[in-house]
């Protein structure tokens, strides 16, 4: 009986071997994820939110359109400044009334699976999306016919004159697609998308990570990584380690309260851009939000400055006006924190002690979900009943808005185009009332009028003072509760170089970069 | 009645400390309203992330609530999912077992078949999996963690009942007439008390840890909720330069789990005829 209990000597020897070579290991792939040395050039880019699809018909999320804008390409890109400047195109003109466009596109363009990339594919396209549901449709609506030439060139001619035709056509969701992949794959195509741009999909493991690769055949200047691997890290904190400790190349939105860490790295190098506005978009066909006394009142309950102050570490600025990185925004005014009146307004409405639901994401942005909880103290102290039901999961939290079952929702807007007509097209337009980013339903026939008016215009002035005016009158209108403008940190090794981002988006692009 | 009581009746310090600190935690619950201490949901921003003080003993997290009365508020809601789930457990796993082990044949394999299937998932799995379906919130919650418990003490009680089912006193009381419910009410239900409280105080234990999982990963209760879990999960991101948001929640979840665990070793000592046979 002894004996067998105790461990014979050889086996406790391997036993002990054992577990060395398993320690051994184990440390061994704690840092195999850092694929990124030099002579490899893969790029590694920790990516917090994932996405459901690559299909340029619908976007959910930011990290989605940086994926996108490598794959696809389009008829015009953004310079740094976000003006459109072409890409595809060689060549343009207009007609004098504004409404028929001449493109020539560059000759001998191939998409990654060898077909050709014609007017024809660009036709395809266009009429893809336009026949679809995706949310990018509203890229293209105003659109009346393609018109094909020749194989390079064709013209568009739009219901009425549209000047920010351009700053569409530069979105990220304007890329091109293969019409025969498109065809072969049908629904799959947004899994396994193929484009004309820098770099090709590779694969896609759901829940870890995204590689492209290289696109040898890309007519631009051939980019430095051959591969690109978005690894999907919702976590901030991690994202802030794996870039300290040199496991990753790029960390995008590393938290604020973790800069003083990254800072004092010399390895590390951090990109500052300001990002989106966010916002608690207010549902108006419910109690209390269809009152506009109680939509004011929320905006005089919350003091913004003491959230970026306290909660977000100074990395933002209060909202001055609805979205503000396009061009042509105005300071359309500033609700002070002023309780007192909130308090007021409220009862004046007949809408003290009223259940407020209030529905927020957590980890989409940044510090989304103490943000809500604060807005929520603060709109308790002006008497509303205030309950947060907060979703982790995006696609879930966008499932629950889409159902209308809450009173409040935050929701930031980047303004992806430049153009203020995008923006406010999706936000304020009543035919978009009730969709995803005008789920509050907000309607007001002048701002409608407006913001068609503002689509035709092309005269700079003129378009000017329309944009100027829907900014003063939504302001005044309180459809949302207005809070700040995000302030993005994206961190990166101080080797590389060249990595850019587009304002508002808060997205970097990798091909240019280089170490 | 058949009980075993060992000779040594000297309670080890240990297990005298975990019986002080699960009344003061059952005392808490009670009645933690009652204490003078802050509301856990009061924010005050200006005060945010402070370390402990004399103001607010175990300091503020990042909306200046105090950790103090969050914890105490949070110990509430750690009992009841965790006696809630023991509850649900043994209302529903006990008149299973009992009844698959006291009829045997059919019932007892087709009961054994659910047995094993409840049992084969890893509990927070199937936790997560019942809260993705019916949604968060306590109810759910105690339902989901509850789910996983209803096996255990269904297997422990068919096992018993199958023990007791042979034993002289039950033929007995067949012999004079009793009828089944009777016998597993009157002579089986109260000799397998014993084993059942072991498996309870350490399903309680098992229960408050996945009731804690599951919201430390965002999925049981709102984020103002002072959910211990829940608090361990928002207090992360501020982790390197505010550990004390995570060292407080996650302290006193170590020290409730140690002392109901110990609760439960001791117990089993005491209580159960093959660990008493084992000291031999």
């Amino acid at each position: 009986m002894d004996k067998m209990l105790r461990m014979h000597q050889g086996t406790k020897l391997i036993n002990a071997l054992c577990l060395l070579a398993t320690f051994f290991f184990m440390f061994q792939g704690a840092g195999g994820i850092a694929m990124g040395a030099p002579s490899s050039k893969i790029l590694n880019v920790l990516v917090p939110a994932e996405f459901p699809h690559l299909d340029p018909g619908e976007t959910v999320s930011g990290d989605q359109y940086m994926v996108k804008y490598h794959i696809y390409n389009r008829l015009f890109t953004f310079s740094e400044k976000m003006e459109p400047i072409p890409d595809l195109v060689v060549n343009e003109s207009v007609s004098k009334d504004g409404t028929a466009w001449t493109f020539d596109i560059r000759p001998g363009v191939k998409f990654h699976d060898g077909t050709p990339l014609s007017a024809e594919a660009i036709k395809y396209t266009i009429e893809r999306l336009l026949k679809g549901t995706g949310n990018q449709r509203a890229l293209y609506t105003m659109i009346k016919e393609v018109q094909v030439k020749s194989d390079t060139r064709l013209v568009i001619v739009t219901n009425g004159s549209f000047p920010a035709l351009r700053n569409n056509f530069a979105h990220p969701d304007a890329g091109i697609v293969s019409p025969a992949a498109d065809q072969k794959l049908g629904k799959l195509f947004g899994k396994q998308p193929v484009g004309a741009g820098p770099y090709k999909f590779g694969e896609w493991l759901t829940g870890d990570h995204l590689t492209l690769i290289r696109n040898d055949q890309y007519y631009g200047s051939k980019p430095f990584y051959e591969r690109i691997e978005f690894k999907f890290v919702t976590d901030a904190t991690t994202r802030t380690l794996m870039i300290d400790t040199g496991q990753s190349d790029v960390a995008l939105r590393v938290p604020p309260n973790d800069l003083p860490r990254l800072r004092s790295n010399p390895s590390v190098k951090i990109d500052q851009v300001l990002g989106r506005n966010i916002y608690f978009a207010l549902n108006q066909t419910k109690l209390p939000f269809n009152d506009v006394r109680v939509r004011k009142a929320v905006n005089y309950a919350v003091d913004k400055q003491t959230i970026i102050d306290r909660i977000l570490f100074g990395a933002a600025k209060p909202s001055y006006s609805l979205v503000e990185a396009v061009q042509g925004t105005i300071n359309a005014g500033f609700y002070a924190y002023d309780p007192d009146r909130a308090k007021s307004l409220i009862r004046e409405a007949g809408a003290a002690g009223a259940k407020v639901v209030l529905l927020s994401p957590t980890t989409r942005y940044l510090l989304d979900a103490e943000v809500s909880q604060a807005v929520a103290g603060y709109l308790r102290q002006v008497g509303l009943d205030v309950e947060i039901r907060a979703i982790g999961d995006w696609p879930s939290f966008i499932d629950t808005v889409r159902r209308g079952e809450f009173h409040m929702h935050m929701l930031g807007w980047g303004g992806s185009t430049g153009d203020p007509d995008n923006a406010f097209r999706i936000q304020l337009h009543s035919n978009n009332a009730g969709k995803l980013w005008n789920a509050g339903s907000y309607r007001n026939p002048k701002v409608d009028h407006l913001i068609e008016e503002g689509s035709k215009e092309f005269d700079l002035a003129k378009r000017a003072k329309i944009y100027a005016d829907i900014q003063k009158i939504v302001w005044d209108d309180a459809p949302w509760l207005f809070l700040h403008r995000l302030t993005i940190f994206i961190a990166h090794k101080s080797a590389i170089q060249g990595i850019k981002t587009l304002p508002g988006t808060e997205m970097p692009y990798f091909w240019l970069a280089n170490q | 009645m058949d009980k075993t009581w060992n000779r040594s009746s000297k309670i080890p310090l240990s297990m005298r400390i975990s019986l002080v600190i699960i009344t003061v935690l059952g005392l808490v619950a009670l009645f933690g309203p009652l204490l003078p201490l802050p509301d856990p949901y009061a924010q005050n921003i200006m005060k945010a992330l402070k370390l402990p003080s004399t103001d607010h003993w175990l300091g503020t997290d990042q909306l200046g609530r105090d950790l103090l009365s969050r914890i105490v508020a949070g110990s509430r809601f750690s009992l009841l999912i965790g006696f809630g789930a023991v509850l649900v457990g043994m209302a529903i796993g006990l008149p299973f077992g009992m009844l698959a082990g006291f009829y045997g044949r059919g019932l007892d394999r087709i009961f054994s078949w659910v047995i094993d299937i409840l049992l084969a998932f890893p509990g927070i799995i199937l936790a997560l999996a019942i809260v993705a379906v019916t949604g968060p919130g306590i109810g759910n919650l105690i339902f989901a963690v509850g789910l996983r418990t209803i096996p255990v003490f269904a297997r422990v009680s068919r096992a018993e009942t199958l023990s007791l089912r042979q034993r002289d006193f039950v033929e007995a009381a067949r012999a004079l007439g009793c009828r089944p419910y009777e016998i597993m009410y009157w002579h089986i239900l109260p000799n397998i008390v014993g084993p059942l409280m072991i498996v309870a105080s350490l399903q309680t234990a098992t229960a408050i840890l996945i009731g804690a999982t599951l919201s430390f990963l965002g999925v049981g209760v709102s984020p103002e909720v002072p959910e211990w879990g829940s608090m361990l999960n928002a207090g992360r991101p501020y982790m390197m330069r505010h550990p004390h948001l995570v060292l407080v929640p996650g302290c006193t979840l170590m020290i409730a789990m140690m002392a109901l665990n110990i609760v439960g070793d001791y117990l089993r000592d005491r209580l159960d005829p093959r660990a008493i046979a084992a000291r031999g």
